[in-house]
């Protein structure tokens, strides 16, 4: 069963008329094709950029925006427009893996808590009221002390933080789900609990909870940016959006844009994200619901 | 004086995924003169509650609409502004919808929401206490002071209905637009209200538009009839004219789905019944009880016996347990007292026995109520269809692909569909797929919750037609739950009747309708719409 199957039916396997209608709109359109240059950021850096972001140049130091240095260069002379498209790959691998366990961790968690109820289910939500009693960024630091700076390490360090929202979410959704008729039409069917739980329940309850998800990427993207503005992230001077903006920041009287352009791709990448996972859960609630 | 007048009203919507508008009201033309009822019957989709949202000013903003007359009274509607609208609305057009539940917001005290229509009116407080007081006592409320503080859910269907009424006529419409007024509730309830506006009509002299799917309810009470079906109005005139030659086919359809229930007069038990060589008993009831809370007794003491092949019908209004009943047979209940039986290859076991369950699981099967929440949205038909078919391991690919083409054809559905969603079928047609899934594996006893009571009436009569044809076909027992008991009277060989969890009467469908001792079944058999179509159209 491939991913595509628990997602919205319609906003994916969308005929073409239908794709072509999101299309027209064109604040989706452009954050669309924002996210697909992000993506081509992270995979094929050299693309966008023929400068190379650790080529140190003592002539074009704290360089100004120009048509050669797009966003100006830094104190070592590296030119931060490829700085920051260099650091794609870093700040999303992080904000994915954040995303992951807390999609992979919390669904099973809550799809543990909602199915199988009782004991289990109180046991289980306690213990997702503790997680979410502690401040995120506390947790997250607590667990960055443990593992140490890295990308990895933050990715788990956000990632945690989601769990028990996810959880919940999954929980209610599976709650509702398997007390549809179709389900319990289902062992008429000589069919079993895992049968029920992988064609009934999962599918039908986890198309919510993707959709979360992927709203969730753009929370994780700041996130991975607030920590690796801490000098959390991986070490210099591997490029990372966040450290980016930290290391403007010393220069923000006279070089205001060195901290301000990487910011805003941060911010863009955000606002990308939330209006495509926007446009997905409303066409699903318009088509499902 | 006319009250209402609409000539020639076209209204489309435009939907940002499509290119051309969609018409919905073509042309339609409606008078109602002062102090006459008018019913608009019609199905789903027909537009009739678009009329509706015409006449209430409350179209959604992506309708485009004309008419070449539309006035209230000496009003010209069309020129209003929203807010000019508005006051009309609540001054001149009282408005009673469909679902009385969803019509009171259930955080604010009924009275306060009686009382609102006055407010607007800038009705002072103590006087438009009293009003709405006396309102209530004259709309059949028991008890007008407490109805007053209390919140939706803490009275019945009926009851808010009549509250929602009493705050329709508050202010005095000329005139009273009921939507559906009772399709939301119990039959021997839906008689009563549809009394009541009948009754307040001559009282505070009113016009009444009364928009209903069901040709037996118009019949009884209208002065006047229009029947819509897509969009236009395809037959007008007095109900007694219409009924008696009706000129369209869409209306000869509606009218012989109506009938449904006025068996009462021609239903005999099937001539081939062979009497002296009685059929085994294929399932018993011996004294099954059930409580679910402390004090809330859903069954008390329930016995029947229905032998192979026959049909027993099981009515009663909402909350009788008929549900429950259905489902402890289907062994979904536990936690009851006395047994139930089913013949499991050829002696009767009790249904907790486990030695049976293997063979009773593949030859028992439940139809549920809802067609929507049947089918799992993610599965095309086919994949529906096919489940009991995997879940038993019968035949492999090929042979399962055929027999899916079989039980389409046996329910009467295109062959296309099998490769469709749920979201994209009609109402009759999910309820069809879901027969065609629980026959899949050849089932013996068939248990159905109210299969037809969400469906339009002419979809009915061809579901019901669907389950007759079947049950011969295949030497089916069948237990059918529904709240209609003229439903019931199109299917059922022997009927049991249940209130408030005790059996009222049962036995033969034909005697318990026509000669029951119980009083609670007769106001059953009157309250079924429509008694007096079957006279009309025979």
């Amino acid at each position: 069963m491939t991913i595509t199957s628990f997602l919205p039916r319609t906003a994916f396997a969308a005929r073409g008329g239908a794709r072509r209608r999101l299309m027209r709109q064109p604040t989706f359109a452009l954050a669309a094709a924002w996210l697909a240059l992000v993506l081509v950021a992270a995979a094929a850096p050299g693309l966008l950029t023929r400068y190379d972001p650790y080529a140190i140049d003592e002539d074009h130091v704290l360089a100004p925006m120009s048509a050669a240095h797009w966003f100006g260069t830094d104190q070592f002379g590296r030119d931060t427009y490829a700085r920051v498209v260099y650091g794609t790959v870093e700040s999303l691998k992080a904000a994915v893996l954040a995303v992951l366990i807390g999609l992979v961790v919390g669904s099973l968690i809550g799809l543990l808590s909602g199915f199988v109820a009782g004991k289990v289910d109180t046991a289980v939500m306690r213990l997702v009221d503790t997680m979410l009693a502690i401040p995120a960024l506390i947790l997250s630091l607590a667990i960055l002390t443990t593992l140490g700076p890295g990308t990895i390490s933050i990715g788990i360090a956000i990632g945690v933080n989601s769990i028990a929202s996810i959880a919940r979410l999954m929980r209610s959704e599976v709650l509702s789900v398997k007390e549809r008729a179709y389900v319990e039409a289902s062992r008429f069917f000589g069919h079993g609990m895992w049968y029920r739980l992988g064609r009934h329940v999962i599918p039908n309850a986890s198309g919510s909870v993707l959709t979360a998800a992927i709203l969730d990427i753009g929370t994780a993207i700041l996130g991975v940016a607030s920590l690796s503005f801490l000098g959390l992230g991986a070490p210099p001077p591997t490029p990372e959006w966040g450290s980016l903006v930290a290391e403007g920041r010393g220069f923000f009287p006279t070089q205001w844009w060195m901290s301000i352009l990487p910011g805003a791709v941060i911010a863009v990448s955000v606002l990308s994200v939330y209006k495509v996972a926007r446009v997905l859960r409303n066409s699903r609630s318009a088509n499902i619901a | 004086m006319t009250a209402l007048e609409i000539q020639n009203l076209d209204v489309s919507f435009r939907l940002p995924d499509r290119e051309a508008p969609i018409d919905v009201l073509k042309g339609v033309s409606l008078r109602v003169e002062e102090g006459e009822i008018v019913a608009v019957v019609g199905e789903s989709g027909s537009g009739k509650t678009t009329l509706i949202r015409a006449v209430t000013g409350s179209l959604a903003d992506n309708a485009t609409f004309s008419a070449d007359v539309f006035a209230l009274g000496d009003l010209d509607l069309r020129s209003l502004s929203r807010a000019a609208y508005a006051r009309v609305r609540g001054a001149r057009i009282g408005f009673v919808p469909q679902d009385p539940l969803q019509g009171l917001n259930p955080v604010v005290p009924v009275g306060r929401l009686a009382e609102e229509p006055l407010r607007k009116q800038g009705v002072g407080r103590a006087q438009r206490r009293r009003q709405v007081l006396e309102l209530f006592e004259r709309v059949g409320l028991d008890d007008p002071e407490r109805v007053h503080r209390s919140f939706a859910h803490e009275l019945s269907g009926g009851m808010c209905q009549r509250v929602l009424i009493a705050a329709a006529i508050s202010t005095r419409p000329r005139l009273l637009i009921a939507d559906e007024p009772t399709s939301a509730l119990d039959v021997t309830i839906q008689k009563r209200i549809l009394d009541l506006l009948v009754e307040l009509r001559g009282e505070i002299r009113c016009s009444i538009v009364l928009v209903t799917h069901d040709l037996g309810v118009a019949e009884e009470r209208a002065d006047k009839l229009h029947v819509i079906s897509r969009g236009s109005v395809v037959e007008s005139g007095s109900p007694a004219q219409i009924l008696a030659s009706p000129t369209n086919d869409y209306t000869k359809l509606l009218l012989s789905a109506s009938t449904i229930g006025t068996a009462v007069q021609v239903a005999e038990p099937p001539g081939d019944q062979d009497t002296s060589t009685p059929a085994a008993v294929h399932v018993r009831a011996d004294g099954v009880s059930k409580r679910f809370a402390a004090d809330a007794q859903a069954l008390s003491d329930v016995s029947f016996a229905v032998r192979r092949g026959s049909t027993l019908g099981i009515v009663g209004e909402s909350g009788s347990g008929k549900t429950t009943l259905l489902r402890i047979v289907a062994g979904l209940v536990d936690g009851y007292d006395g047994t139930v039986s089913v013949d499991a290859g050829g002696q009767l076991a009790d249904i907790r026995d486990k030695a049976s369950h293997g063979y009773l699981r593949r030859r028992t099967q439940l139809i549920y109520q809802g067609s929507y929440g049947a089918l799992n949205p993610r599965l095309s038909v086919e994949k529906v269809i096919e489940e009991p078919l995997t879940g038993f391991r019968l035949g492999d690919r090929g042979w399962r692909r055929d027999r899916i083409t079989e039980l389409l054809d046996l329910v009467k559905l295109p062959q296309e569909t099998r490769h469709k969603y749920s979201s994209e079928l009609s109402g009759g047609q999910r309820q069809r797929v879901a027969i065609a899934r629980a026959l899949a594996a050849e089932p013996e006893l068939l248990l159905a919750d109210e299969p037809v009571s969400a469906l339009d009436v002419t979809v009915q009569a061809q579901i019901l037609e669907l389950f007759r044809e079947l049950r011969s076909r295949f030497n089916l027992t069948l237990l059918f739950v529904s709240h209609d008991l003229g439903v019931i009277s199109e299917v059922a060989d022997e009927t049991l009747v249940l209130l408030r969890g005790e059996v009222v009467d049962s036995g033969p469908t034909a005697r318990v309708l026509r000669e029951s001792g119980s009083p609670y079944v007769r106001e059953l058999v009157d309250a079924i719409p429509g008694g007096q179509l079957a006279t009309v159209s025979s």
